[in-house]
């Protein structure tokens, strides 16, 4: 069996597989999903940084 | 095209949805498996969209993703398994189709067998790209991927016989 005979099979492969449908719904959930993580860390990032700057303004203070 | 907006890129994975679903069709065989695959490759194309640059053709950049992305996903799955990659001797045989009369099904069959890492190399060579442009997707040298196709011509020469003998 040479690897070069799977050339052609490969190129109707891939041509199959582009027949099926990846619907825009299923994209754009999946790039909302990469939206609302990113929102959730920002929030998650401000969150501990006032509590780390509210320790520090607390606690901290004076020499 | 420099920054690729939703709608670009909504129309950018519907022209090359061949090329995804055909890359995740060849790691995994569970439909769960292969819609999770699928998700994670969109999700790090849409994320790494700032970083493609005309440099090299669209599907060239697909290509790289897809195939990364999954071979991490792999690595994963390896360390929390910590599990082997399919051996040569887990051949499926529970389809009543004879593979040789289908040369799809053939080379399915082939390529499910190699090692995770070797069936990049594969796939990209299948699909046209020379040593020096494998070398470029996978981060890797020359000389390492002539090393490691000729390893796996050899390879697939033998598995063919032993797939041969099974029927």
């Amino acid at each position: 069996m040479n690897i070069d005979n799977l050339k052609s099979p490969w190129k109707r492969y891939v041509l199959e597989n582009s027949m099926s449908s990846i619907t825009e719904n299923e994209i754009l959930e999946i790039i909302d999903q990469d939206v609302k993580l990113k929102v959730r860390s920002k929030w998650h990032a401000i969150l501990t940084n006032s509590l780390v700057f509210s320790f520090l303004l607390i606690f901290c203070q004076g020499g | 095209m420099n920054i690729i907006s939703k709608n670009d890129f909504l129309y950018l994975i519907k022209d090359n949805q061949g090329i995804i679903l055909s890359v995740c069709n060849m790691y995994y065989n569970n439909s769960e498996d292969i819609q999770d695959a699928k998700q994670e490759v969109i999700l790090q194309l849409w994320k790494s969209r700032y970083a493609f640059k005309n440099e090299c053709k669209v599907s060239t950049w697909i290509y790289k993703v897809t195939i990364n992305t999954i071979l991490s996903l792999k690595r994963k799955e390896r360390k929390q398994l910590n599990k082997e990659p399919i051996s040569e001797f887990n051949f499926n045989r529970s389809t009543s189709y004879n593979y040789f009369d289908d040369p799809v099904l053939q080379l399915k069959q082939i390529i499910n067998l190699l090692k995770d890492d070797d069936k990049a190399f594969v796939i990209l060579f299948l699909e046209g790209y020379s040593h020096k442009e494998i070398a470029k997707i996978l981060n890797t040298n020359i000389s390492n991927v002539s090393t490691r196709l000729s390893r796996i011509r050899n390879r697939i020469k033998k598995l063919y016989k032993i797939i041969q003998n099974e029927y």
